[in-house]
């Protein structure tokens, strides 16, 4: 499975312990096989130009996976592991139902 | 590097009660003040409580309904592309979710990062900390209908002009040019990609298992936004008891009224306070109360988060100086213009 993140590195309070928490949660996941991490700020525009030409605007947070964006929000922890854990076992459906009120 | 927030939020809140308490031990010692100011305050403080009270939590309610239902993924769609649309579009894109500042900024930096247009995003981050569903249903409850509508109609207006002005600036090689500019995906197609995830919905409401997850999803947000904007809601409520009870009828109108002097000390205000956007309406809606100054308090409303996003050193490291400079100036005039007007 491969995560891509973007985040803003943020020292608001509620905003910074979120992304802390999603960075925590997918850090520790273990059925990654490799994970990227874009802290908007830093973002050199070559970067920005391929992230953005694949995803369209980019937005903080945005979790992609295996190239498919699937949160453009700051998802609940349980949202989230149970998105990972349907992509895991390729349970397309019940993702896509999932999503359609979260994406 | 950002300031710490939560160490400011600290330093303001412990500053008021400091202040409530400098007025209690004030009010006990002098005959002047004595019955009068701490009076004052708690009257004030009561008044506009009931009057915020309903509207925090419908507005909460609306606002964690709407951010749910609200597919993100348009976003890229509704705001890319060059020219009057994407301006336009940023007008009204934030009713569908309360953002605090920082995710207003970010969010817009992120967006101008990867493409919207310049316009677009002053005129996002100029309207977008105001016009989320539970701060309209706020100002609606507080300052009535028909002053909502000139309130916003004015920040329509300023947020508008200075998108436009800014694109025909960079147009003019005044301001530095974007890195890059997004366009329209031509095979996306906003009505069919509405209905589908229309019907996608109603398979949804059938079930009843994700019905229970998603209006659990809909009470955590709720009380995610009710916690953000009771916050920032009970400052902007002893702030304005405090102003009310300290000052004198003649202070309050010298420095919160209808003349120069008053929209000085506004800006000075907008400048020191850290109070945010449901405080600031709160704030406003006192200043209004108090002196009937409409300009003067819808001068601190757009200045107090202007000035706010321009202290985040972020705003600056991605737009540089010339934009930031601009995003100061160009709001600032135009609010000042319709301060005189309004009031």
């Amino acid at each position: 499975m491969k995560i891509e993140l973007v985040y803003a590195n943020t020292k608001c309070p509620y905003l910074g312990s979120k992304f802390l928490e999603i960075q925590e949660i997918l850090l520790d996941y273990p059925d990654k096989e490799e994970l990227k991490m874009y802290d908007i700020m830093d973002l050199d525009y070559e970067t920005v130009y391929e992230l953005s030409s694949k995803y369209g605007f980019l937005t903080v947070p945005m979790i992609i996976v295996d190239g498919k964006v699937i949160y453009r929000k700051i998802p609940s922890i349980s949202s989230l592991l149970f998105t990972l854990e349907n992509l895991k076992s390729n349970k397309c459906h019940e993702i896509e139902r999932e999503q359609i009120l979260l994406y | 590097m950002s300031r710490n927030r939560a160490r400011t939020d600290t330093i303001v809140l412990v500053s008021i009660l400091v202040a409530v308490l400098a007025l209690y031990v004030a009010s006990l010692y002098s005959t002047q003040i004595k019955g009068i100011a701490f009076n004052n305050l708690v009257s004030n403080i009561r008044f506009i409580t009931d009057k915020i009270l309903f509207p925090i939590i419908i507005g909460s309610i609306a606002s964690a309904i709407l951010n749910h239902i609200f597919p993100h993924k348009y976003r890229s769609y509704i705001l890319a592309g060059s020219g009057i649309i994407p301006i336009l579009n940023a007008l009204w894109i934030g009713i569908f979710k309360n953002r605090s500042i920082y995710e207003t900024l970010y969010t817009g930096l992120a967006q101008y990062k990867s493409g919207m247009t310049l316009g677009a995003t002053i005129t996002y981050l100029i309207i977008s900390p105001y016009n989320s569903i539970s701060l309209i249903i706020l100002v609606v409850f507080l300052f009535g209908f028909k002053t909502s509508l000139i309130i916003y109609g004015s920040l329509a207006f300023i947020a508008f002009a200075s998108g436009m002005f800014a694109e025909i600036l960079q147009y003019s090689k005044f301001l530095p040019k974007s890195a890059m500019i997004s366009r329209r995906d031509p095979n996306f197609n906003l009505a069919d990609e509405i209905s589908e995830d229309l019907q996608k919905f109603k398979k949804c409401l059938l079930s009843r298992r994700l019905l229970f997850k998603h209006l659990k999803e809909i009470v955590l947000d709720y009380l995610v936004v009710l916690k953000v904007v009771l916050k920032w809601s009970v400052l902007g409520v002893l702030m304005a008891g405090l102003i009310g009870g300290a000052l004198k009828e003649k202070e309050i109108d010298f420095f919160f009224g209808e003349g120069v002097f008053s929209a000085i000390s506004i800006l000075f205000l907008a400048a020191i306070l850290e109070i945010f956007s449901e405080g600031a309406i709160i704030l406003a809606y006192m200043f209004y109360h108090l002196t009937g100054a409409l300009g003067t308090a819808f001068l601190f409303l757009i200045m107090v988060n202007v000035i706010d996003f321009l202290e985040i050193s972020d705003f600056r490291h991605i737009m540089g100086k010339k934009i930031s400079a601009y995003y100061l100036f160009m709001p600032l005039v135009l609010s000042l213009i319709f301060t005189y007007i309004l009031n």
